[in-house]
């Protein structure tokens, strides 16, 4: 009895074959010498044989050929994009799913953070502010009134740019239909600023205003994915042109400059002239 | 795939090799498929889990051991997923009876029953499934998983430990009482067998 218990043990190893051939061996005498095991033993074969005639649904070949293409979508429209990602993507730097989920979360909160900070010193240091002396401005080696052209240029770029960001940044697929999202329009102003973006780099590289360059730079990027969409339901490509906007913190940028120009502003003219003033403002305070 | 061939295709994921990920997609998504359908008894939701597997995978392949059971990782992962998407579901979903239209699994996932075309031997078949389903109806989830892992997905009984993070007795113990379940319910008669399998 307590050796049959002890084969006993042994009958799933064997029915899988999971059993080394010593052990199998045993197990293969004590059955030819013991009826109830034997019959014990052939009875679970039996049903495991019965069982293997299960057959299992299969939702067919055009399913299974568009898999990976469905999940690759999803996985993209989670952050996550697959190793061999397109020139495109590589273009826009987009490195999700090397980091936790929770990074971005921390970036994010570091970023409201700083811009807290910043607004923070805007509005309640004003007379800090003005009680220093007024900073010198970056030496720019153009005219007064190229400057002031240039910075308004520049200023407008980046408006037009912005609304266009938002839009794409703001769209959610889930929620709002794609068609509301006007893609044509934004693709054709997007075509627009691409055009306006060479010259204007050029004439940032030669007031050397190196950051407000590189940021044009980086908008370009992102603008000509946008004039190269598609077509109007092209949803995994805007998801990853919003992962760019967001990897690059262009928005953000786009703020801070507007943030640092008109504290300069302020810092020129005087706290009282912060309401009325209209006055351009010079390039090097972009 | 061999011990070989998934040691291999473990490296390349965990070296980021470009394309390595939708190898290991496209070799076990029939798998993944069949056991989260197995386990949802949905075809959306069989597909549902088995995505949200593969992003899992993708997001932690970081965590992987080298030396540990790819197919032990891979179906831990697709159970818990599983289990988590079952938990989450509706109690009446509108689509819980849906099933994929009926056309049959002929890539390894388990034995296929041939289609004759003859009405007896479909009816007959389609009898035993019945009776097949309904037996897998009378055990736990548990006792339902280790049993599908062991004997329609080939995990081995020390990988199914791992997968399921209990101790191998333990996995022993909800096969045996599986198969004692299931034999009762068929009403299995014996006939002679040679032991090894």
């Amino acid at each position: 009895m307590a050796e049959c218990r002890k084969m006993k043990s042994l009958f799933l190893e064997s029915l899988y074959g999971e059993l080394d051939m010593d052990r199998k061996e045993f197990l293969k005498r004590h059955l030819a010498g013991c009826r109830e095991c034997s019959k014990e033993y052939e009875k679970m074969a039996q049903t495991l044989r019965t069982m293997s005639k299960k057959t299992t649904p299969d939702p067919g070949q055009e399913f299974w050929d568009g898999y990976w293409d469905k999940l690759e979508l999803r996985m993209k429209g989670d952050g996550l994009f697959e190793p061999s990602a397109s020139g495109a993507q590589k273009r826009i730097g987009i490195r999700f799913g090397f980091f936790p989920r929770w990074a971005y979360g921390a970036a994010g909160a570091v970023a409201i953070l700083a811009m807290g900070i910043l607004m923070g010193r805007l509005f309640f240091s004003r007379s800090v502010i003005i009680n220093r002396p007024v900073p010198t401005s970056t030496p720019s080696v153009l005219p007064a009134s190229s400057a002031a052209d240039l910075t308004l240029r520049t200023s407008r770029y980046f408006e037009r740019s912005k609304v266009i960001l938002l839009a794409l940044v703001n769209f959610d697929p889930e929620k709002q239909d794609v068609y509301g999202l006007n893609l044509p329009r934004q693709k054709e102003v997007s075509n627009e600023l691409v055009k306006e973006a060479s010259a204007l780099k050029s004439d940032l590289k030669n007031a050397k205003e190196r950051q407000l360059e590189k940021l044009v730079g980086d908008l370009e990027v992102i603008l000509m994915q946008i004039a190269n969409l598609k077509s109007e339901s092209d949803l995994p490509t805007v998801e990853i042109i919003k992962a760019g906007v967001e990897n690059k913190d262009v928005l953000f940028k786009i703020s801070l400059n507007e943030m640092r120009r008109t504290e300069k502003k302020s810092r020129v003219q005087g706290p009282h002239a912060r309401k009325s003033d209209s006055a351009a403002p010079t390039a090097s305070n972009i | 795939m061999s011990r070989e061939d998934e040691n291999r295709l473990a490296q390349r994921l965990l070296s980021g090799e470009s394309g390595a990920f939708r190898e290991f997609v496209e070799t076990y998504k029939r798998k993944i498929y069949g056991l989260a359908y197995e386990v949802t008894k949905n075809h959306t939701d069989a597909e549902d889990v088995s995505q949200v597997a593969f992003m899992k995978v993708y997001k932690s392949i970081g965590t992987f051991q080298k030396d540990a059971s790819l197919n032990s990782w891979l179906y831990r992962i697709v159970v818990n997923t599983a289990i988590d998407h079952i938990r989450k579901r509706p109690f009446f979903p509108a689509d819980k009876t849906e099933t994929v239209p009926g056309r049959f699994a002929d890539d390894g996932i388990q034995p296929v029953t041939n289609r004759s075309g003859d009405p007896q031997h479909e009816a007959e078949s389609a009898l035993m499934q019945k009776k097949i389903e309904n037996a897998l109806g009378q055990i736990s989830e548990r006792e339902k998983t280790v049993f599908l892992l062991r004997h329609y997905h080939d995990l081995n009984l020390k990988e199914i430990a791992v997968a399921l993070g209990i101790s191998l007795g333990s996995v022993k113990s909800y096969l045996f009482r599986s198969i004692k379940k299931i034999q009762k319910e068929l009403g299995v008669s014996q006939t002679p067998l040679e032991p090894g399998g």
